[in-house]
């Protein structure tokens, strides 16, 4: 047996009609469960039809799972579509595979020859056992459904409902219990007289299960479920025992029905043997036997009574019990040998069959005039039934249509003489008989079959096949009890010649593994009982063999667990754990021997198998979807909880779909996403602003949104794994930050420059700063918030203190409301800084040296409605308070300056303001926005256009402007008006006026202010030259250098080799050092002669000047001496003034960070942020190129490799 | 009616446009368009001020409601609450010129608070930015990918404030001043563009949007 089941799968062929259910239906059902049941009618009833879809679906699976139609390829329904296979039995399969033809009887025979598709025909599982031989193991007791009157129900059949009740048939099985079909066809159908004895066939040894109890059975019949039952002295066998030589205890007993109890009241009366068996023996061994006096009327059933010409004689005595085993017993010793072969068997051989085998038998015997009193009076009681049923009326309909035609010559001749017994010529005359085509049951008739199914599988239609996790593989447990059937039929057909019985009579047979399992349980059960059924594991073996399970296991059936079986589901199936949507070999086994028998015991195929069944994964138990739920409510259960893979087979539980139906299936996910996860439903803000209460007028539907906003908690985030290179980067550029601070070895680099380059954009801020008037208006848009404070900080607060120092008063607003509270704070430290206050020799006060004034709304309109409007605008400032500010219009404002932390600010400040301010802006920006701003920057500073004049990027420029600011002198108080400055004479225009008109309004209004301030046409240089003339008059040379070198150096044109020399210094000679390059390498020296040019800085050296005190002479520069002692790199530059100055270079720039030297307050950690930031720079670009070049070569390496 | 309500709503909307526009081009030379100007603006200013109010309220109703309802994370809303009402308590008080000190508490609290999260915050980006970087490369190697890698690298060693790093800080200088600026100045046309070609759909009335 191979355990590989994708082995078992059906062609791929078939893998569009294979699981199909409705395939094997009509056209009709099998539309509507394809396409429309699937949910495209687009009605409310769609749940419904899906599931009666998925019920249809279910019914059509169990089919596929018990094999009711073998696979014959083809999708046409076929005649023996709905034959049982207890039916399919008689098809004469088994010779095909174990033995030679065998001689049927002719009436047995014909059920091969009318289907012989069944040849091909697995065995059905034990699941398929109609209901009405279910009910026989049920509590209820078996009784068989009144034969409808009159019929063509041979007399030996309808006295089985005659012979019992009416009433107590009606109490004993409820009409609900009854097959549909046998319900509805029992006025029809003598076949339904067929159940109760059948059951016997079934289950020959549930008499040792509890679950088929003896209740079951009619009590005549209860004999047979109870093979190993102590025989009482009066059984019936007990005169065939002794005959035989079987002991007493092992022959089967049971109750007898009461007609039976004939058999037992003359033997006892007259000596054992008595019974059946006894008089079996009688006809063998003694004619005699039959020469006894008939029994009682009143105990012959109706049957034997109708059957018999002489029914009077046949009347058995009611209410006595009567061996159920009575006919197989009758069959079970057709020849000495096999008496002789049953003389050693525990448990009688009688169950191997099923009685209504022993049908022909008994009905011989009942056709018998006088079963009870003698053979020759059934011998000659048949023979009038032979006459009658050549009138056709004696013929089981069922039978009838199997039967051939007339082939009464192919009927063993001797079958029955071997066993002394009326040959069918004298007995069995109606099988003889051709079929009556009118009289065929419907359920025989494949259409009828159809539409009339049995109640039993309606029953399994309903139960839930969600709860079906495990994967089990069906197993035909029926296997046993139809190769019992057909051992039967084969040992009727071996009687002549006698060839030995395919299936052995010895041991004990089973129907299932369940009564095959219990037997070992049996208290009763000897040791050689149970090596005896050890003989037959063959069975199980074949029940577990590839042909049977492929064939179940191809079909994938849906299976229930056994708990989940209705109520109205046998006991016996039930506790035998068959699953109804599939029965399994594997669970039955498992289930059995995990609470019957150690593992151990088992074989050790079974074993593999039950591990097996262990490992199959558990049962998902799937959240129901919102979505599906709210949808579809119900549909959930049928859809999800299926694992459904296409195009591969494995082990079941698992639901094969055709590409059209994973099509569909698709479509039907699509509209109800049953396994979508739920999504957590996080409230957004909106929804939370729309849900609040103030806003219920505006909303409307204020419950939707409360519903919507419930909260759902969040789901828990997966642990991430850790990156190292990640953990590795970040320390790594932290470190590089932070250590500078505390270890002065990794301060490297130069600091930035203590001057920005001539004609820079920076000095061109920084110019238009320093020549402010005191009492000028700049106008600041403080632009950014917390997150670019650390960057523009600096810029801001040397521009304030620029400013504040020239006298001007800054005007602070800003679209950012942040901003503007961050350039208060920095206002209100400088006013709390009492060294700067020193210095500018005088207290800062809000709203007279600088105005917070507020926060400007709409942005971009915003600012346009400021510019158009700007004393509306100033009147307040932040607080609220008066500014007291006489502004008319932008063009009151001597500068714009805006600190911009994103380049949006820096495009809306130059399209909305500069234009109409009249004058180009100073910009002061970070890194993340100088490209954008660059594009505005003027290059050739046209005063009128408007744009940027100058800008000012990031702590670099911040560093540096500090650094220049450290030159720039306090205005005297006295200089600063003390009021604001006037509104011009002349109404400011609202829009930017013509040139000439602007410079005009603009003179005005200096000239108004009373400041000195230069026209906006006068150029920065000019301002600057005349303020480093200015300075340049009260300041001397304070550094001297000599040329330290070997030979005659070059003075350059540049602080480069690439500069071209401009003169030449020979060593000794003096020079006055007024510049430095910014990396220190090159000095800017002045000769003797007054060319100036640079020198290299290793080329020279710095005398050691006097040390001044800052108040020591009037024309000496204290920073600069100061610089020089505390390092002698930062070279101090002073413009000296010379006769011979006539150069309008450049002003003269402030000695390096001349305010932190005056006042002594330096920025703290200004140089080790420096060196930090330079650090990190240079971490960052080493991670950067390292990764690179680790992916590069990675992916090339991939790609050698692909 | 409804199309009469469209034709009023693009009618006005056409028509204060040009207003505004004409106002803005010349107004000073015409006075009273130049005062319908500016007063439309002044309702935006004023509009928009009103917005912030409404979210300042219906912000500190949020989180109280929250509070009142015990919701996910109350805790924190209550934070906000007490937070909005303290800081709302000083500023009234330093308005009534109860509290005077000089810097303000509610700039100290700004600055101590604000400032620095934001502040620290911001500063986390510069990890992640070096790390983007790092892994640029490595899912997918690309000519894009390498120059802007290339590119990076240069303009960051440019900035190295190291000796004999001057011809790199060139190249930097010529890559800030030629491609990058040029790139901008091409974003900033197409923005100005944009702007003209929407505006002229307002006047016209070929662009609607106000009426959604």
């Amino acid at each position: 047996m191979s355990d590989d089941f994708n082995e078992l799968r059906p062609p791929e062929g078939d893998d569009d009609n294979w699981l199909d259910w409705q395939a094997d239906d009509d056209a009709e059902q099998s539309a509507a469960s394809s396409g429309d049941r699937l949910g495209f009618t687009g009605e409310l009833s769609w749940r419904q039809d899906v599931e009666k879809a998925f019920s249809d679906q279910l019914d059509e699976a169990n089919d596929d799972a018990f094999d009711w139609q073998p696979d014959t390829g083809t999708d046409a329904p076929q005649p023996d579509d709905d034959v049982p296979d207890w039916l399919a039995a008689f098809t004469g399969d088994e010779p095909a595979e174990s033995e030679p033809a065998v001689d049927l009887p002719p009436w047995l025979s014909q059920f091969g020859e009318t289907e012989p598709e069944d040849e091909a025909a697995a065995p059905a599982p034990l699941g398929d056992v109609p209901a009405w031989l279910r009910e026989d193991s049920e509590d209820l007791p078996g009784q068989p459904v009144e034969p409808a009157p009159g019929l063509e129900t041979p007399p030996w059949l309808s006295q089985f409902g005659e012979a019992e009740p009416e009433d107590e048939a009606a109490a004993a099985m409820p009409a609900a219990d009854v097959p549909a079909w046998l319900r509805e066809d029992s006025e029809d159908a003598p076949a339904a007289d067929l159940p109760p004895w059948l059951s016997g066939a079934d289950e020959p040894e549930a008499a040792e299960t509890p679950a088929i109890p003896g209740g079951d059975v009619p009590p005549w019949l209860a004999g047979l479920d109870e093979p190993a039952a102590p025989v009482e002295d009066d059984d019936l066998f007990a005169g065939l025992d002794e005959a035989l030589g079987i002991a007493p205890g092992s022959a089967s007993a049971g109750e007898t029905p009461d007609w039976m109890g004939a058999f037992e009241e003359p033997a006892a009366a007259e000596a054992p043997p008595s019974g059946l068996d006894a008089y079996l023996v009688e006809e063998v061994v003694d004619e005699t036997f039959f020469d006894e006096p008939p029994a009682d009327e009143g105990v012959v059933p109706d049957w034997l009574m109708a059957a018999a010409p002489d029914t009077e004689a046949a009347e058995p005595a009611a209410g006595e019990p009567i061996a159920g085993d009575l006919f197989s017993g009758w069959m079970a010793a057709p020849e000495p040998e096999e008496v002789e072969e049953v003389e050693e068997l525990p448990a009688p051989s009688d169950e191997l069959f099923p009685d209504w085998m022993s049908a022909p038998d008994e009905t011989e015997a009942e056709e018998a005039p006088d079963l009870l009193t003698g053979w020759e009076a059934a011998r000659q009681a048949l023979d009038t039934a032979d006459e009658e049923l050549a009138a056709d009326e004696g013929v089981p309909d069922w039978l009838a249509a199997a039967a051939p035609p007339s082939e009464p010559a192919t009927v063993p001749q001797d079958i029955f003489g071997e066993l002394g017994l009326p040959s069918p010529e004298t007995g069995f005359d109606f099988l003889d008989n051709p079929p009556v085509e009118a009289e065929t049951p419907d359920w025989f008739e494949p259409e009828a079959a159809a539409s009339a199914e049995p109640g039993w599988l309606g029953e399994l239609g309903e139960l839930d096949l969600s709860s079906a996790a495990e994967t089990e593989t069906a197993v035909p447990a029926e296997a046993d009890f139809l190769a019992e059937l057909r051992g039967a039929a084969d040992l009727t057909a071996d009687v002549e010649p006698p060839p030995a019985p395919d299936y052995d009579l010895s041991p004990p047979s089973f129907d299932d593994l369940d009564s095959l399992i219990a037997s070992y349980e049996a208290p009763e059960a000897t040791p050689e009982y149970r090596a005896l059924v050890d003989t037959r594991i063959d069975d199980i073996e074949r029940l577990l063999s590839d042909e049977d399970i492929g064939e179940i296991a191809a079909r994938r059936a849906p299976r229930v667990e056994a708990g989940d079986i209705s109520p109205e589901t046998p006991d016996w199936l039930t506790e035998s754990g068959v699953l109804v949507g599939g029965a399994s070999a594997g669970a039955i086994l498992r289930r059995q021997t995990e609470r019957e028998r150690p593992l151990e015991e088992l074989d050790e195929r079974l074993q593999a198998l039950h591990d097996r069944g262990l490992d199959l994964p558990p049962p998902v138990e799937e959240a129901p979807s919102p979505d599906l739920k709210t949808l579809l409510p119900g549909v959930k259960e049928f859809i999800a909880p299926t694992p459904i893979k296409a195009g591969t087979t494995g082990i079941a539980g698992e639901v094969m779909l055709s590409p059209q139906q994973m099509d569909k299936l698709k479509l039907l996910r699509l509209l109800a996403p049953a396994e979508a996860p739920p999504q957590p439903q996080v409230p957004s803000a909106l929804d939370q602003t729309y849900a609040a209460p103030s806003f219920a007028d505006l909303v409307g539907e204020e419950e939707e949104l409360e519903e919507a906003v419930e909260p759902v908690p969040a789901p828990r985030p997966e642990r991430r794994r850790i990156q190292f290179d990640r953990l590795l980067i970040v320390l790594l550029v932290a470190l590089a930050v932070v250590l500078p601070f505390f270890v002065g070895v990794l301060r490297v680099g130069d600091l930035p420059p203590a001057q920005f380059a001539a004609n820079s954009r920076q000095q061109a801020v920084f110019d238009r700063v320093n020549a402010l008037a005191p009492g000028d208006l700049v106008l600041v848009a403080a632009e950014y918030g917390p997150t670019g404070a650390a960057e523009l900080d600096g810029l801001t607060e040397a521009l304030l203190r620029h400013m504040l120092l020239k006298g001007a008063r800054p005007v602070i607003i800003s679209t950012n409301p942040l901003g503007l509270l961050h350039v208060q704070h920095i206002l209100d430290r400088l006013t709390a800084d009492a060294v700067f206050t020193v210095q500018l020799n005088r207290p800062l006060a809000a709203n007279r040296d600088f105005y917070v004034a507020r926060y400007l709304t709409g942005s971009v309109i915003g600012l346009r409605a400021f510019a158009q409007n700007v004393p509306a605008l100033l009147a307040t400032d932040i607080s609220g308070r008066a500014t007291n500010l006489a502004t008319a219009s932008l063009r009151d404002f001597a500068l714009i300056v805006t600190i911009a932390e994103r380049a949006e600010d820096v495009r809306a400040w130059t399209e909305q303001v500069a234009p109409l301010a009249g004058k180009p802006l100073a910009v002061a920006v970070g890194f993340a926005a100088a490209p954008l701003a660059e594009p505005y920057v003027l290059p050739d500073s046209p005063e009128k256009m408007g744009g940027i004049r100058g800008l000012l990027v990031g702590y670099r420029d911040a560093y540096t402007y500090r650094a220049q600011l450290g030159v720039v002198d306090a205005v005297a108080p006295g200089s600063i008006p003390t009021q604001p400055p006037a509104a011009p004479p002349t109404a400011a225009p609202a829009s930017p006026a013509p040139a000439d008109q602007d410079e005009t309004a603009v003179e005005a209004t200096a000239e108004a202010a009373g400041t000195v301030e230069t026209t906006p046409e006068a150029p920065a240089e000019a301002t600057a030259e005349a303020a480093a003339t200015a300075e340049a008059t009260d300041t001397p040379l304070v550094i001297v250098g000599v040329i330290d070198a070997d030979q005659t150096v070059n003075v350059r044109e540049g602080p480069a080799r690439v500069f071209r020399a401009v003169a030449a210094a020979r060593p000794g000679d003096r020079v006055q050092i007024i510049g430095r390059s910014g990396d220190g390498d090159w000095l800017q020296i002045r000769l003797a002669d007054g060319r100036e040019g640079w020198i290299s800085s290793g080329l020279v050296r710095v005398e050691e000047p006097a040390t001044p005190t800052p108040d020591a002479g009037a024309g000496l520069d204290p920073y600069a001496v100061v610089a020089l002692e505390s390092d002698v790199r930062w070279v101090a530059f002073q413009v000296t003034p010379t006769p011979a100055a006539e150069s309008t270079a450049e002003p003269a720039a402030p000695p390096f960070d001349a305010a932190d030297v005056v006042t002594g307050t330096p920025t703290p950690y200004r140089d080790e942020r420096w060196y930090g930031m330079t650090l990190g720079l240079i971490v960052i670009i080493a991670v950067i190129a390292t990764g690179t070049v680790i992916n590069v070569i990675g992916s090339l390496f991939r790609r050698r490799g692909r | 009616m409804r199309r009469l309500g469209a034709a009023v709503t693009t009618a006005i909307a056409i028509g204060f446009g040009l207003l505004t526009l004409i106002g803005l081009l010349a107004g000073s030379s015409i006075p009273l368009v130049g005062t319908i100007t500016d007063f439309l603006l002044q309702l935006i200013v004023i509009t928009t001020a009103t917005t912030i109010l409404i979210g300042v309220l219906n912000l500190f109703g949020v989180h109280l409601r929250r509070v009142g309802r015990r919701e996910t994370g109350w805790g924190y809303s209550l934070l906000v609450v007490i937070s909005t009402l303290l800081v709302i308590v000083l500023a009234v008080l330093e308005r009534a010129n109860v509290l005077t000190g000089q810097p303000s508490i509610t700039s100290i609290l700004f600055e101590t608070v604000q400032v620095s999260l934001e502040s620290a915050l911001a500063g986390l980006v510069l990890f992640a930015l070096v790390y983007g970087a790092y892994r640029l490369t490595r899912r997918r190697l690309t000519w894009p990918a390498v120059l802007f890698v290339f590119v990076l690298l240069l303009l960051l060693i440019g900035a190295l404030p190291l000796p004999g790093l001057g011809p790199l800080a060139s190249v930097r200088d010529w890559l800030l001043a030629v491609p990058v600026s040029a790139g901008a100045r091409g974003i900033l046309l197409g923005i100005a563009l944009a702007t003209v070609v929407t505006g002229v759909r307002v006047l016209i009335g070929q662009d609607r949007a106000y009426r959604e």
